[in-house]
Parts: structure tokens; C-alpha cells; sequence
């Protein structure tokens, strides 16, 4: 499924925009360094030889924010993803398998967690736990496991009848043995994907978080952020919204590209279809 | 048909009791003291205990919760710490505003998304198809807040079209909603091309054609009526995605809606206001999922008719 569509255009463009993410990344901190440090003598300067793209408002390094910047916002993305996926697999592996009190107990709470549009789950969370990398980074996965929870107890649903599900439990397979060598190969490509694609979704919320000021602690720079202490000299130097802006967009297009050049049919393919 | 509107009813309003429990113990079991919290480094003692006794808390759990789900049914959410108004007429003071940037983004994006989507299923390869196809990456890949402070540049800084931010006039209203309407007609357009063009495949347009109907008679009757079930549906999903658009795009423009309220409520820490709000806002949601729900038999008799 995933290796018969490497050729298509959007896959190439999302390995392509992906790689050279990777590559800015890992070269400016090896020809740059990061300096996070602050000096507000040299607030808003030009590029320089010491500042290769000059220096914000609090007269850091833009470059070194940059790099920051993106690769926490990849390292957040990709901790939160992986941690959804694996606790939604397992619950939805749970509810599918087990059925009766087990299956209500964990859709109802699913369909609970969709009960608040998009960013306000996370947003209270975040309110009330306060700032921090942690605290964000569970505000993310409580309102991101769902989608794979759902994923998965749909194809367990779909898988546990058939014959070599039912073959392994007449061998008297554990359900742990079943999930993960029976059902984990099976659905292991539709929940890649689905991650992938959570990328883009995380780091959206992640940097509409971050912009709001209710991520990281707002001392440290992220895109989000990057982009919301720019806003006042939007007039002056807008390179300091135009270049975080410019990361941003980059890292949700390769993951969003990636994911559609993944599925053989596209995901609003599938949403079509299902409805 | 009375038991399924019944049924969607019940579970609607066992949504709302779930939400707000939801968000009760949100707040009181969160670690740490809220009153705390709320007041910031080094509370004088007997201002934490004046607070506690103002919101209760030295009662016991289960009596403050039986308390906040009998002052909800009477519509209560408490008093605002920072300016002791009550929750409940801030909110109606902001929430029109919200309604109405929500709706002419929606209205917006219905117009782009439409036409678009259309146009993209019937000429398959074509000209639209690409178009569309670009669109709608790119349009998914700029976040909201982005989308906003681009427009402010290009419409209020480089051209001088438009007001950066404000109230009141139509002309404030414009910018928040074409931002919004972009990155919501990205994923509509798309939606609605995957629908259309997967009708247009199906045997009866075959038939229809066979029979000797015009291309305009299959696809306004046929097509589109098959095809509006998952458009509407999406389009009641993406509303979820629109509220959360509007928290944040609200904030970029500064736009009097409830989602500059809840931020700003966020900053000072008023823990009865967010409360307030993100209970509200959640009504809202399930609310129109609710209207959308019922609009289902109404475009496609078939559904609901097992229960009639």
C-alpha cells in the first residue's frame, strides 16, 4: 500500500521538502551554532557577519531561533504523535477485542473528547496546567489519540472474524500475542499514515498554541511564537514574521504532501466513502 | 422518526452534562490550588481563604459539584474574578460577534468551495482539476494565524484597502472572515470534488445518461443530491474546525468575540470565566452537530427510516 505509491508527485515532494528541512537544520547548527542568548543592545539589526539574518527584538540571533524553533516544533510534533498513536492503538485494540463495558467505556469517552471543537480542549488544558513542554505536549495527545482509537477498533472490528484471527484463537493465542503479530502487521499501514498526517495537525495546533503564548515557556522561541513577537513591527521588518512563517508552512506542507502521496486512495477519499 | 429525533435529542443532552462534569473536574483536580494560582506569587492567607469561600472550595467535592450542575440548569456560571460580573452576560455581550464571524466565514468558504469542487470533479486532468489540487495544499498548509498577518500585510499595509483590526463595521468583518474562509474552503474543496466525481461514477448516472436525460438535468438532480449527504456532513464536522479557527483568528485581529474573551481570560487566570466560556462554547458545538444531525432525513429520506 505505501510502497506501490512512491512514484507519485506529491510523495516526492514531501521526501524532498522533508529532507531539506532536515538538511537546514543539521547544517546551521553545525555552521551556525545556537546562540539563544539575549542582548538588547543589538535589538533589530541588519544582517551581519556575526548574524547571518540579523537579530529580533530582544537581540537574538534569528538563525539560531529559527533552527530552534523548527526542530522543537518537530520534536513536540513527532513525541506527541507517537504517544497518541500508541495509547489510541492500544485503547482501540481494547474496545474492538474486549467489546461490551470496555468498547462504551473508551468510545464514550472518544466521543466526549469531540465534543470540543479542534484547539479548546487543549486550550483549557494548557490554562489550567500552565506553560511548559510537558504540560503542552499532554494537552496535544489528549485531544490526538482519538482519531487513532477510532482507526483502529474499526479494523480490529473488521479483521476479528476472519479465519486466521479466528485460526490463532483456536491455538489459544493471548490477546496480546494476536495484537501484535496478527493485527499490528494489518493495521500498522492505515495508522502510519494516519500519523503522518497527524504531524500536520499537531504542529498546527502546537504553533496556533505557541502563538497564543499558552505553549512553551515564552521565553524560549518556537515558530508560534517567533511569529507572534513579530507582529509589532510588522511595518519595520516583517523578515521576522515571513521567515518563521516561511519554516512553519514548510514542515506542515511536507508532512501534509507525504501523507497524501501515502494513500493509495486519498483521505477524503476514504471520509467520502465511509459516509 | 419521533423515537430516532428523540434518541438524537437524549444523547444530545447527555453530552452537555458530560461536558461540563467534564470541565468541572477539569478544574477541581487539577495539582495545585487554583485559588493559588489565581492570585498569584505570595497570597496574604486570608485572601486565598476570602476566594476559596467566594468559589466554595472549602466545601467538599461531590457539594460543589451538585452546586455547579444546579446553578447551570438555572443558566449561573459564576462571577468573573477580575471584574465580579457575572460569567453569563459576558458572554452574551461577546458570543454575537462570534456567530457572526463564524457565519460570513462559512458563507465565504461555501462560495469558494463549491464552484471549486464542482467545477474540479467534472473536468477531470483539467485546468480546474490542478488548480483546485494546489489550492487546497496550500491552503491546508498555512496556519490560520499566518493566513491573517499575510492579509494584514498585503490588504492593510501594502494596499491600504482595509482597517487592521476593529469592530462595528463591515469593513472589520472582512479580513478575519476571508482568513478564516481559506483554510476551511481548502478542505471543503477537496471534500466536495472526492464526492461529486465519486456519484458521477456510480451506475444510475449511466442509466440516467442511457435514458437520454441532459448533463444538467443528471448532475442538479442526480449528482448533487446524492452527493450532498457527505458534503453536509463534512460540512457539520468542519464546524469544529471553524470555532476553533475563529478562537484564534479572533485574537490576530482583535476581534470582540468569545475567543478573545477566553484568551484574555487565560492571561489574568480567571478560572470562572474560562470555565464559563469553554462549557459554552461546547454547548455550541453540540449544538449545531445536533441541527445537522436532523437535517439528514430531510435531504435523503432514507435515514431515519428505520425507527419511523
Amino acid at each position: 500500500m505505501i510502497t506501490g505509491n512512491k512514484k507519485n508527485l506529491q510523495y516526492k515532494l514531501g521526501v524532498l521538502l522533508l529532507a531539506l528541512l532536515v538538511v537546514f537544520l543539521v547544517a546551521g547548527t553545525i555552521f551556525n551554532g545556537i546562540d539563544l542568548s539575549l542582548d538588547i543592545h543589538q535589538r533589530l539589526q541588519a544582517p551581519s557577519p556575526g548574524h547571518a539574518l540579523g537579530t529580533d527584538a530582544l537581540g537574538r540571533d534569528i538563525f539560531s531561533c529559527l533552527i530552534f524553533g523548527t526542530a522543537v516544533s518537530l520534536v513536540i510534533a513527532l513525541t506527541a504523535v507517537l504517544s497518541s498513536a500508541l495509547i489510541g492503538a492500544l485503547l482501540g485494540f481494547a474496545a474492538a477485542w474486549r467489546g461490551g463495558l470496555a468498547n462504551a467505556c473508551i468510545m464514550r469517552c472518544a466521543d466526549l473528547i469531540l465534543a470540543f471543537p479542534g484547539i479548546l480542549l487543549s486550550l483549557a488544558l494548557v490554562a489550567f496546567l500552565g506553560p511548559g513542554i510537558f504540560n503542552l505536549i499532554l494537552a496535544l495527545v489528549c485531544s490526538s489519540w482519538v482519531t487513532y482509537a477510532r482507526l483502529v477498533r474499526a479494523e480490529v472490528i473488521k479483521a476479528k472474524e476472519k479465519e486466521f484471527i479466528l485460526a490463532a484463537r483456536g491455538f489459544n493465542a493471548s490477546a496480546l500475542r494476536i495484537a501484535s503479530s496478527h493485527m499490528a502487521p494489518l493495521v500498522f499501514p492505515l495508522l502510519l499514515t494516519q500519523a503522518v498526517l497527524g504531524m500536520a495537525g499537531v504542529i498546527l495546533l502546537e504553533s496556533s498554541l505557541n502563538f497564543l503564548g499558552l505553549g512553551l515557556d515564552p521565553r524560549l522561541p518556537s515558530l508560534g511564537q517567533m511569529i507572534d513577537a513579530g507582529r509589532p513591527h510588522l511595518f519595520v521588518k516583517p523578515i521576522l514574521i515571513i521567515l518563521p512563517g516561511g519554516c512553519l508552512i514548510a514542515l506542515i506542507a511536507a508532512f501534509l504532501l507525504l501523507a497524501d502521496g501515502m494513500q493509495s486512495r486519498s483521505v477524503y477519499n476514504r471520509i467520502a466513502k465511509k459516509l | 422518526m419521533k423515537v430516532w429525533l428523540l434518541k438524537k435529542m437524549g444523547a444530545f443532552l447527555i453530552f452537555i452534562w458530560a461536558a461540563a462534569s467534564l470541565i468541572f473536574f477539569l478544574v477541581h483536580t487539577i495539582p495545585g490550588d487554583p485559588v493559588v494560582a489565581m492570585l498569584g506569587k505570595m497570597p496574604r492567607l486570608e485572601d486565598i481563604r476570602r476566594l476559596q469561600q467566594a468559589m466554595r472550595l472549602d466545601r467538599p467535592l461531590a457539594e460543589q459539584y451538585i452546586h455547579f450542575i444546579q446553578n447551570l440548569l438555572r443558566l449561573d456560571l459564576g462571577e468573573s474574578i477580575i471584574d465580579r460580573r457575572p460569567v453569563i452576560s459576558s458572554i452574551r455581550r461577546y458570543f454575537p460577534n462570534t456567530i457572526i464571524l463564524a457565519s460570513a466565514a462559512m458563507f465565504l468558504a461555501m462560495l469558494i468551495a463549491i464552484p471549486l469542487g464542482m467545477l474540479a470533479a467534472l473536468k477531470k486532468k483539467g485546468f480546474w482539476y490542478a488548480g483546485s489540487l494546489v489550492f487546497s495544499t496550500v491552503g491546508l498548509a498555512i496556519p490560520g494565524f499566518l493566513t491573517g498577518i499575510l492579509l494584514i500585510i498585503l490588504f492593510s499595509i501594502r494596499l491600504r484597502w482595509l482597517p487592521v483590526s476593529g469592530s462595528g463595521k463591515i469593513q472589520f468583518l472582512i479580513l478575519p472572515a476571508l482568513t478564516l474562509a481559506i483554510s476551511l474552503s481548502a478542505f471543503l474543496t477537496r471534500v466536495i470534488q472526492t464526492a461529486v466525481a465519486g456519484e458521477l461514477s456510480q451506475p444510475y448516472v449511466l442509466l440516467a445518461r442511457a435514458k437520454g436525460l441532459s448533463e444538467f438535468h443528471i448532475f442538479s438532480r442526480h449528482v448533487l443530491r446524492n452527493a450532498l449527504i457527505p458534503i453536509i456532513t463534512i460540512v457539520g464536522l468542519q464546524l469544529g474546525a471553524l470555532l476553533s479557527g475563529t478562537i484564534v483568528i479572533e485574537n490576530v485581529f482583535s476581534w470582540p468575540g468569545i475567543g478573545t474573551l477566553l484568551i484574555t481570560a487565560i492571561r489574568q487566570r480567571d478560572f470562572p470565566m474560562i470555565q464559563g466560556i469553554a462549557l459554552s462554547l461546547a454547548i455550541l458545538y453540540l449544538l449545531l452537530n445536533f441541527l445537522v444531525d436532523l437535517s439528514y432525513p430531510m435531504i435523503d429520506p432514507r435515514i431515519g427510516h428505520d425507527y419511523r
